[in-house]
Parts: C-alpha cells; structure tokens; sequence
C-alpha cells in the first residue's frame, strides 16, 4: 500500500531516469515532512488531551518571538520548494525548450479516435504520395532521438508514452515539435491522455522499439503495402 | 428596517428572507445534491473496477455515458455542493449571527440567490431528459470538444449546462456581495474588525476570491455557447479560434474557485480548534496576512494547471514559481493550525474530530501538490490517476470534513437539538477509513500510469497488474457512501428526537452562541449584543472561566421590557 | 430615535446601515456588483485584444463598421448620464417630480442608442455579418450585445423609479437613483472602452 513505485513502469529513455529521480527526490521530501506532521498530530491528541487539572496555555502568537519560528520553518520548506524547482527546471528545460537536431522525423496525427504516424518522404515530405501512412503503430530506431511533430485533425488530445516518459497535449489548428530517444528494444504502450469524446478510451497505440534493420524493413514493407507490391 | 411579526407558510418557508432559513434551504440543497454526486462516483468506481458489467441501480455504464458521468461529478460536487455547502450555507446563518445582526443587508437579494441555484440545479438535472442527453466534456469543458456538438453529439445538453453554471456563478456572486456589505455595515456596537471571528473573516475571503475571478469563466462561458449556438469561432481553429483561451479563462477563475472552497474550512477549524482545545488561535495577524497574500497569489498561478498544453515552454518557469510561493500563506496557516492546539485541553468532541481529521488529510493534497507542481515531474504524472488523488485529498478534507466539522458544531444552534454523539462519532470514524482506502491507491496507480477519464481499464493489459487496488478503491467508495448514511438518519432524526440543546453547550465565546437555539426571527432580544472582548479569550490567565463571551452583559430575550 | 423599531409594542434596536466614511450598504454593494462587471468585460476585451494582435487582418474586417452610427451613439450614451446625474441631485434636492423628467430623458436616450444600434445590427446582417462569420464578428456581436443587455437591465431600472418619482412616491428608493446613476455610469464606461477598440482601431499589430 505505501510502495508508491510499485508498478512504475521501466523507463526506456535517456531521460526517463532524470524524471524518475526527480518524482523520488520529492517523495523523499514530503515523506519527511508527512511523518514530521502526521506525527506531531498523534503526538497533539495524546499529549494535549483534556486531562482533570490540566489548562491550555493562553498563547497567542501575536509577538514576532513567538510566530518567528514559524516563518523560519516555512522559509526551510520555501527553500526546499525551490531546489526541487532547480532540478525540475532543468528536466523541463531539456525536454519541452528545445527540440535536438536528428534525422528521424516522424509526424503524428491525432483524431477522434486513433493515431496515424506519418513518416516522409525522402525530401522530408509529409503530404506526398511516397509519404508512408501507418495507422495505430509507431516504429521508432532504438538509440536516436525521434522527432514527433504533433497536431490534431479535430479536438485536443494527448501524446503520452509512459514508459518513454514523455506526455505532450495534441491540438488542433497548430504543429507542435516534440522529441524523444529510446534506449531499449521492445513493444510499449501510447495512450491518449485528453479527454477527446466518446471513444477516448479506446484511443490506444503501439510503440515499436526496432533495432535498425527491423525498422528499415518495416519501413519497406509499409512502403510495399500502400503501394500494392512495387 | 421593519420586521414582519407574522410570516405565512410560504414567506417563511418558501420564499424566505430570512438569513437562517436561507441557509437551511442551501443546506439541503447541498445534501440533495451530494446524493447525485455520491450515485455518480459510485457508477464511475463500479466500472473502473468492473469494466463493462452492469452496475446495481443503474446498468452497464457504456463509453458514452461514463463521460456523462464524470463531467456531472465533477460539475455537481464543485458547484452544487461545495460551493452551497461551504460558502452560501455558512455565510447565511453564520454572518449575521456572529457579527450580531439581526438579518443580511439585502434580505430579499439573498433569497432571490437561492431560488436562482435552485433553477441552476434544476437546469442541471434537466439535462438528462433533452435530445443527445447532458453534458460529456469533462467539468472542464475543454474547447474543441465543447465548442460545437459535432464532437460529441451533445448539443443542448451543453447549452443547459453552460447556462446552469452561468446562473450559479451569477448567483453566488451576489451573495457575495450581501456577506460582505453585511460585514462591512451592520457590525454591533464594539464589533470592530479586530474582534470578528476568523470563521466570518474566511468566508469573507471566499466572497472577495469568488467575485474577482468569476469574470474571465463567464465571459468564456458566454463564448462558449455562442460557439455551440450560433457557429462562432472563438474556440474552434478551423473558424480562426484558439483553444487555448478557454483553458486560460477557465484556470484564471479556476484556481482561485479552489480557495473559494478552501477558505470557509480554514476558518470552522481554526475556530472549532480554538473551542475544543481552550486555547486562542494562534497568529491570528499573522493568519490574516497571509489569507490576503493568498487571495493575491491566487490570480497568478493558473497556468501549472497547463504545463503541457502547448504553451510557450518558457511561461512554465513563471508559474512554477508563484506556484510555490503561494505555498507559503498555506504553509504559515496549517503551521498555526497545528500552534493553535499544541498546549491546548483537547476535548474530542465530534466537531474536534472533523477537525483533526482534516489536518492529517489535508497534508496529504498539499504534499502532493508539490509533485504536480514541478513541471518537469507532471511531465510523466498530469493526466494521471495521481492528480485524481491529490484533488481528492484536497477538495474532501475541505468540502467534506470541513463541511460535517461545521455541521456537527453548529447543528445545536441551528436546530435546538444534539446530534447522537455515537452516531456522530462512527460516522466520523467510518468516513475517515473509507475515505483513506479508496483515494491512497490512486496514488499508487496513477504512478503506474493509469490515465484519467478512460471508461474501460481493461481495454488497457499494461493496468491488470494493479486491478486489484481499483476493485479495493471502489469497494472502499462504497462503504464511503453507505457511512454517509448514517449522518443522514443522525441529521434528520435528531431534529425532531435530538436532545434538547442548551444556550452554549461548548461554553464558546463568539457571539452566535449567545442567542437562543434557535435563534429567532430577528436574532436577538429588543437590544443587540455589545461586544467588549476578543473571541479567543480561552484559558486567559485571570478570568473567571476557561472562556470569555465576547458580549458578556447580553440577556437575551429576557432583557424585555 | 430612528435606529429604533416598535413591534407589538417593543422597541427593537436596529442596526445603523452606515459604515465606515459613510458607505451605506447599497453603495458598498454596487461597488462590489461592478467591480464584478469589469472582470466580465475586461475577460472579453483581453481576450480581444489577444486576438487582434495576431490577427492583423482584423482591421479589413473593423472598417466595415459605421464609425458615424458609433459615434452618434457615444453622444447618446455620454449624454443619458449627463442626465441621470441631474436627476439624482433633483432627488437629493427633494425634487422628484424634476429628477422624473430627467430620468425620463435619460431612458429615451438610452432606449435610442439600442435603437441606432438595431440598426446598424440589421445592416450588418444584410452584408452577411453574422456571429459566425469569423472571429472578429463573434467578438463585435458579443461585446456589443452583452452591453446592450446592460444598458437593457439599467433602462429597466431607470424607468422603474421614474415611474415612482413621477408620483413623487419614492421614500425609501430615494438612495436608489443615485446608485442606479452609479451603474450606469459604468456601463457608459464599459462603451468608451468597447468603441475604440472595436470601430477606430484600424491598424491591428503584429505581422
């Protein structure tokens, strides 16, 4: 009941390790601080409890002595919010702010309610026939950095790949760059985390973590499949 | 100001004027109300523990009518619960009562602010027996989905629910300004600022929060039905809109909204904590000042609701900061919370217990609130079961054991009789453990990605490790809401069958206790009280008792004549 | 005294409804009711605005407006409050058969400005303005319209206690000219913001 990571699932990214040590940092912190206070709570019931002779004290916290202590006790935790906010900054920083320069381009499309992955052409063309469409599976090279651009052909939805750590709102009307590498091969999952409407929850895809040839063959048996065996 | 001697069934029932009986009617409107809501958490945990089978009173909770339910939830907890029951309830029948006047300053304004929630929830319920059924967009409503009924095959639904909200919003503006024009004007001799409890001072907190940010909602609200009725574009990219505005106006108004429901309780615990432990607050400047840095910190944290949206990557680092600066007031009051009954004689009476209970549960949310809050760490967790968790852990112990904390103390007052202390008490303890046992697992399963707002988990293999902790939570949801029975029969029983209550029977010092249980229409005996002390003179050195009445020389009734 | 009420013989004491600097309860309560108001208005303007900067066309779309009609109507609005003002001094003056005539004046102004806006909303119709031809009509009819049901609700207001004053039967309503003047200075306000940003912006921003 307390193992909070228990079903975690694996990171599969160079940064999934960075979040995950950033969601334990902060665990250990508010855990500190959940026995500090849960603590003195029971500590309160008991050792305060109306008892025959015993009087509460009049304090009233109204001279800076007696409240001093409490504005450095809440600037220890102002403190502790902003070292998490250092180290969350720069996960952030390094995932959302920039998009690294890489040669897999991969255009994701969202709608009500599945998601095609579009990969270009040989001139980096999204919307021409040698284009290659592939509905509800996305192939990804182990080991390079993907760059997904996203957009919506209808409502808002969420690109979100739990075990590459990597969650992205989906809209309409506008391409966003998001990206992503994955350090190990295997089956994962895609969800869809907006609520987009009726079939939301059905809203599912597959991430295919491929070795280079798997990937390329793959890419040449979709290419053979749009194209009738060319 | 003239007083009508003689009131007929309906002025006194119906269309009341007055404060007492204005509050009661919010009251049970929040109880009805909460009864829908508890159906539909019940319908929502059923199927997430068992997909697609048919729930008892109800049927199979499909796809289409899991989204239904979700949005009225969320809808009908926030604004027809929390919001009657921890802002309109308590203003009415504390306000006047513990500043000592004798009604609201705009009687007649107050009961038209029922009767138009009254239609509100009205309109809302409606919505279930027009074509393409009630809203399915989420409490949030998020633009495109909401904006035009190609999405979603909801139409008027939408419209009534869109204009539901609108007339709540309206309405507990307006009773906004009654509280706090009351406060500010008809205050009894001696009741200056300084010497008004801390329950009034939060509510009024509640009342400024709300008036402020309600603004941007309804003005996206208007947009809103405009685009669903009219065709506008003002959410909808391909008629040249922008999705993200509503998400802006909708989080402007909707952090604030959250203090709005937090406030009141800040202030029933403080002082019931003051009662129960014989002890004044503690730091009550330093409580002040820090709830009006919180109100102004409110208006600039809305985008952590947002990180990844899509908006500028570099607005995040902004709002992560306010976001934890407005952790300090919170921080600065809980601390005082705690100060307050250290040192105390702690009597644990049932309204202490509520109390108590909502320091252990509430640190829970806030604490987790910090997670969510480091945007590098939403990343993996926004969208998730965890954030249902934290919300859970937040808006119950406020809502929730705020408003029962409230109930259970001022139910003497209110109806001249006690509530069954046993019944009360299991009560409290009942909803504790059930509480704990189905929103603790939340946490555990959104950290293994468990996504919000999916109708069907085990479409999802990637979830069955950790099915059996949703069938816990649910059972747990169940047991939550049959315990809330036991409140209702103590509730509704004891008013008739209760005990007789006396004058004070916690020996408190604010002002409410000095009038009859009951009080009558009017309030007081022919003078009002003269207020010559502090409210949390408790086990002051040199006085007589461990309390102090804050109008020590009022008679009451019997200064007739 | 007159903080006093006699019922069955008792002497009930009420409270007095000033407060401090000698705000009465109506006063502090409009205040409160407008300041709400701008949050609404200043919502649907911000947004505008936001729009328009990214949207430089906009200003295509603006010079379609009537400048002229616009202008005519600022008059009527500025000068239906110059009006309310007198009426509320004819009333602190006991005046109320006078403030009646002016406030009756101020109602026909204010009922002429929703007119000459009728007409410049049928016009737009017939080019094939509508709400849903793009945004920046969604925002003209939107603005445009709310505030016409506020001057609505304040005509309502207004000719309600004209019909008192006429009688010379206000009494206790008397505070209440001055506070309905309150408001509707205010939705005059909300105007003089609405009508430059909608009709005379002609050069939108960023391109």
């Amino acid at each position: 009941m307390f193992e909070l990571f228990k079903y975690l699932p694996e990171g599969i990214s160079s940064f999934s390790g960075d979040i995950d040590n950033l969601i334990r940092f902060i665990y250990l912190l508010t855990g500190v601080f959940f026995f500090l206070f849960e603590g003195a709570l029971i500590y309160i019931i008991f050792r305060y409890r109306k008892k025959n002779g015993s009087k509460a004290k009049y304090q009233l916290g109204d001279k800076w002595a007696s409240i001093q202590w409490v504005v450095v006790f809440v600037g220890v935790v102002v403190i502790l919010d902003f070292f998490i906010d250092y180290k969350s900054t720069k996960v952030w920083e390094l995932l959302k702010e920039q998009v690294p320069a890489t040669n897999v381009n991969i255009k994701v499309v969202a709608k009500q309610f599945d998601w095609t992955f579009v990969y270009p052409d040989k001139d980096g063309k999204f919307d021409t026939p040698e284009a290659l469409s592939s509905y509800r599976e996305l192939h990804v090279p182990v080991g390079q950095k993907v760059h997904v651009i996203l957009t919506s052909q209808d409502v808002i939805h969420d690109f979100f790949l739990p075990e590459v750590r990597l969650k992205q709102d989906v809209m309409p009307g506008r391409e966003i760059n998001a990206w992503f590498d994955t350090n190990k091969v295997g089956t994962y999952h895609i969800v869809c985390n907006e609520l987009c409407g009726f079939g939301h929850t059905r809203m599912l895809a597959v991430l295919h973590v491929d070795d280079e040839k798997t990937y390329e063959d793959w890419k040449v048996q979709l290419y053979k499949q749009m194209h009738g065996g060319v | 100001m003239s007083q009508e001697h003689h009131q007929s069934f309906l002025t006194k029932y119906i269309f009341a004027t007055d404060h007492k009986m204005v509050a009661r009617q919010f009251l049970f409107l929040a109880l009805t109300m909460a009864a829908f809501g508890g159906y539909y958490a019940f319908l929502i945990r059923w199927e997430l523990a068992y997909p697609n089978q048919p729930a008892p009173f109800f049927g199979v909770v499909t796809p289409d009518k899991f989204n239904v339910i979700i949005t009225l939830h969320g809808t009908i907890m926030l604004f027809f619960v929390g919001m009657p029951l921890l802002n309109a309830f308590p203003s009415n029948f504390l306000v006047p009562l513990m500043i000592g006047a004798r009604d609201m300053a705009f009687p007649r304004l107050n009961m038209a602010t029922f009767w138009m929630t009254f239609v509100a929830a009205v309109m809302l319920i409606s919505s279930f027996f027009v074509p393409g059924g009630p809203v399915a967009g989420g409490w949030t409503g998020y633009a495109p989905l909401s904006a035009s009924s190609e999405y979603t095959g909801v139409k008027m639904g939408m419209v009534l629910w869109i204009l539901s909200l609108a007339l709540i919003f309206i309405a507990s503006s307006l009773g906004g300004i009654n509280y706090i024009v009351t406060v500010v004007t008809m205050r009894a001799k001696g009741m200056t600022y300084s010497r008004v409890p801390l329950t009034v001072w939060f509510l009024l907190a509640a009342a400024v929060t709300f008036f402020l940010a309600v603004g941007p909602v309804l003005a996206a609200a208007f947009m809103l039905l405009m685009d669903n009725v009219f065709g506008t574009g003002f959410f909808l990219p391909y008629k040249g809109g922008e999705p993200l505005l509503w998400q802006h106006l909708f989080w402007f108004f909707g952090h604030p909204e959250v203090y709005v429901l937090f406030f009141p309780t800040l202030g029933f615990v403080l002082d019931i904590s003051a009662v129960f432990a014989r002890k004044p607050v503690f730091g009550k400047k330093l409580i002040i000042g820090s709830t009006v840095s919180a109100i102004a910190l409110s208006f600039i944290v809305w985008a952590h609701h947002m990180f990844q949206t899509g908006m500028n990557p570099t607005l995040v680092t902004p709002f992560a900061i306010t976001t934890i600066l407005i952790s300090v007031p919170f921080a600065i009051i809980y601390v005082c919370m705690f100060l307050t009954v250290w040192g105390g004689s702690i009597s644990l009476e049932t309204p202490m217990l509520w109390a108590l209970g909502f320091l252990a549960t509430f640190l829970v949310g806030g604490l987790t609130g910090i997670f969510l809050g480091a945007a590098g760490a939403d990343i993996y967790l926004h969208g998730t079961y965890f954030v249902v968790a934290h919300f859970h852990y937040t808006f119950f112990p406020s809502v929730i054991f705020g408003g029962f904390a409230a109930i259970n103390y001022w139910y003497p007052k209110m109806f001249g009789r006690m509530l069954n202390r046993t019944a009360a008490i299991l009560h409290f303890v009942l909803t504790f453990i059930f509480f704990n046992c189905t929103f603790w697992p939340l946490f555990i399963v959104g950290m293994g990605g468990m996504v919000r707002r999916i109708a069907d988990p085990s479409f999802y293999p990637q979830y069955s490790p950790f099915v059996h902790l949703n069938i816990f939570a649910t059972l747990s949801a169940m047991c939550l809401i049959a315990t809330q029975t036991i409140f209702l029969w103590n509730f509704f029983y004891s008013m008739k069958n209760g005990k007789k209550a006396e004058l004070n029977p916690y020996q408190a010092n604010t002002l409410e206790w000095l009038a009859a249980s009951p009080p009558p229409h009017g309030n007081w005996g022919p003078k009002l009280p003269v207020v010559t002390c502090d409210p949390y003179e408790y086990s002051k050195p040199g006085n007589a008792e461990d309390w102090h009445s804050q109008a020590p020389s009022y008679k009451g009734e019997a200064s007739h004549g | 005294m007159d903080n006093v009420t006699v019922v069955d013989h008792v002497e009930y004491e009420v409270e007095d409804y000033t407060g401090p600097a000698g705000t009465t309860a109506g006063r502090l309560g409009v205040w409160i009711l407008i300041s709400s108001e701008i949050t609404i208005f200043a919502g649907l303007l911000g947004s505008y605005i936001l729009f328009r900067l990214f949207h430089p066309e906009w200003a295509e779309e603006s010079s379609h407006l009537n400048i002229v009609l616009g202008t005519i109507n600022t008059m009527l609005l500025l000068t239906s409050n110059f009006f309310m003002m007198k009426a509320s001094t004819a009333v602190e003056q006991d005046d109320q058969k006078k403030s009646a005539k002016l406030m009756l004046v101020t109602v026909a102004l204010g009922f002429a400005f929703l007119v000459v806006k009728g007409f410049e909303y049928a016009a737009e119709f017939s080019h094939g303005e509508f709400p849903s031809k793009n945004a920046f009509w969604s925002f003209y009819f939107l603005l445009t319209g709310l505030h016409g049901t506020h001057i609505l609700g304040g005509l309502v207001a207004i000719t309600i206690l004209w019909v008192k004053a006429k009688k010379n039967a206000l009494g206790e309503l008397k505070g209440r000219v001055a506070l309905t003047g309150l408001y509707w200075s205010f939705v005059e306000v909300v105007w003089i913001f609405l009508f430059p940003l909608l009709y005379l912006l002609r050069e939108g921003g960023a391109k």
